[in-house]
């Protein structure tokens, strides 16, 4: 029985609620400008010593409580909607329900997702108590290693490649529960150029939701947009207001080397995407801030978020550019941006807040 | 860190490795090498063919006027570190956190040299290392002899002797290591609890 009840729950999760591809009916969200609203914050209420450490991937489960993925601690944390921790799951090592490279860990249905790209790319299943549920590898011939995934709903998780690779074709795929492949796309061999140099400064960030997936580059300058089909429906400017430059062009004009002579970094201080989230209605939330390879990027410091809604026309309508403290890390099952804070200036807590769209003029 | 430095750490291991320092002659490969021996240092990459290298000595004046500025404790753990490991090694404030945490009433200092501080801070920042304090100590005037440290380093130091235990790791890993840095000082950290000082390895041995 001990040995049957992982296998069960893992396939328990895994199983198809049948609601594949009915979002690709999303309508367009209307081309008023909109701004980015707050909810109140719920401070995260973390045991002394043990503070969530690096905070990545968030996302909400059925009964309202917050995931969050510590990718330093290599583990999952799990609070609340007042914040109080309910549980930690997982733990850093290399067995059963450990991670070595914690990438993503996301609510999935009543369960929890999380990805290790060690190991192989091995997908950890852990049941509503925390249990260990089972695991198995994503790795599949002629399907590039993820690097990192997302849940896109009940039945479609994204996979997300490492970039740059041999062959830069196909980098996202959409897969079933059943581990069958729904789609795959996005070509970036003509984007990223073959300057192995490149590899030190890029990475595919990407999500979905409601019938569209969006996809930049960490250290490029567009968003791309697709259907759940991978179909290319369009591709617009990151930043649309200040166009971001991308790493490659950097290195190419410091002679293809990634390092400068003085020890620094052709990208250092150059503004780049780190965080990408897909919401409702064909829109997609991009947080922006400039890198530096030494002192590196704290997301829960903040930066810029732009809110682009794609159009019909392939292109895309800014909603909202605002400056935010916080770290950008998902979506709640309302679809409102989850936000990660800290409490001062010292980062000694965190604090969760949750964004909205609302149009400029009610907010006045 | 952004999914696109965690992407790329494992790139610049080699180089950080190729950049990494001469080894002391006392340090020793975590197999028992004599703290004692005072061969040359070895300055050939075979020096690194170690995951984690053992490292007994004496504390230079310099050090130990620092240590002793931060804190009046019986017992520090000492943290070394440079730019190149908080780029590179992905385990790192995890494990200093559990360092920190398993020493415990002992105070944890993060070291480096001062023109890598600044960095040194933003990473402790970042990975709430918490640290009690950060010493301004460059890693080839740490130890007497002028052998240089390797870091990432963690050291156990007893305030009133110049005794010195630890372990480095010279040798990169992207992630999780199977022993960590408070696991491989663990014989060393319930001896800090105390006043007394850890016993010389150099005679023990």
């Amino acid at each position: 029985m001990r040995r049957i009840l992982p296998a069960a729950l893992l396939v328990c999760a895994f199983l198809s609620s049948g609601c594949e591809g009915r979002a690709d009916l999303a309508a367009t969200r209307g081309a008023a400008r909109r701004q980015l609203v707050l909810t109140p914050p719920i401070v995260l209420q973390d045991a002394a010593g043990k503070l969530l450490a690096r905070p990545d991937v968030a996302s909400e489960d059925p009964a309202g409580r917050i995931v969050v993925t510590d990718v330093s601690d290599r583990n999952i944390k799990i609070y609340d909607e007042r914040g109080a921790p309910v549980r930690v799951v997982g733990r850093a090592g290399h067995g059963p329900g450990e991670f070595t490279a914690l990438m993503s860990a996301q609510a999935y249905r009543d369960s929890i997702v999380a990805y290790d790209v060690e190991s192989g790319g091995r997908l950890s299943v852990f049941a509503p108590d925390g249990r260990f549920a089972g695991a198995r590898r994503l790795a599949v011939a002629g399907r590039p290693m993820p690097f990192s995934i997302r849940v896109i709903d009940d039945s479609l998780l994204l996979l997300i490649a490492a970039i740059p690779t041999r062959d830069n074709r196909g980098l996202l795929s959409l897969i079933r529960p059943d581990g069958s492949t729904r789609s795959r796309f996005l070509d970036l061999g003509a984007y990223l150029g073959r300057n192995p140099q490149l590899a030190g400064a890029v990475g595919l960030l990407a999500d979905g939701a409601a019938g569209r997936v969006f996809a930049t580059v960490a250290g490029g300058d567009s968003v791309w947009a697709f259907d759940y089909d991978g179909r290319r429906l369009g591709a617009f400017p990151a930043d649309p207001v200040q166009p971001l430059v991308t790493a490659r062009s950097l290195i190419e004009a410091n002679g293809g080397q990634l390092r400068r002579p003085n020890g620094g970094f052709a990208v250092d201080g150059n503004r780049m995407a780190f965080e990408l989230v897909a919401m409702d209605s064909g829109t997609v939330a991009v947080e922006i801030a400039a890198y530096d390879g030494r002192l590196g990027i704290d997301p829960v410091d903040g930066g810029t978020f732009v809110v682009s809604a794609l159009s019909r026309d392939g292109k895309a309508r800014l909603l909202a550019r605002q400056e935010l403290a916080g770290a950008l890390l998902g979506r709640d099952r309302r679809g409102r941006l989850l936000i990660l804070r800290y409490t001062s200036p010292e980062a000694e807590a965190h604090e969760l807040v949750r964004a909205t769209l609302a149009p400029v003029e009610e907010t006045r | 860190m952004i999914p696109a430095a965690r992407a790329v750490g494992s790139g610049a291991i080699l180089l950080a490795l190729a950049g990494a320092g001469l080894l002391g002659a006392r340090l020793t490969d975590g197999r028992g090498g004599s703290a004692a021996d005072k061969r040359p240092a070895r300055a050939s990459a075979a020096a690194f063919d170690s995951a984690t290298l053992s490292l007994h000595g004496m504390l230079t004046s310099a050090a130990r006027v620092e240590l002793t500025r931060l804190t009046r404790a019986g017992a520090v753990v000492v943290v070394l570190l440079d730019t190149a490991d908080i780029r590179v090694c992905e385990d790192l404030g995890r494990q200093i956190r559990e360092l920190r945490t398993r020493a415990d009433p002992a105070p944890l200092i993060v070291a480096a040299d001062t023109a890598a501080m600044v960095f040194v801070r933003a990473f402790a920042r970042r990975e709430h290392l918490r640290p009690a304090g950060f010493a301004a100590l460059i890693p080839g005037n740490l130890l007497v002899d002028g052998v240089r440290v390797p870091t990432p380093a963690a050291l156990v130091v007893h305030t009133g002797s110049a005794d010195v235990v630890g372990s480095s790791h010279p040798r990169r890993f992207a992630n999780v290591r199977v022993r960590s840095f408070a696991d491989e000082l663990s014989p060393y950290l319930p001896a800090t609890v105390g006043s007394d000082p850890p016993p010389d390895s150099r005679r023990s041995r």
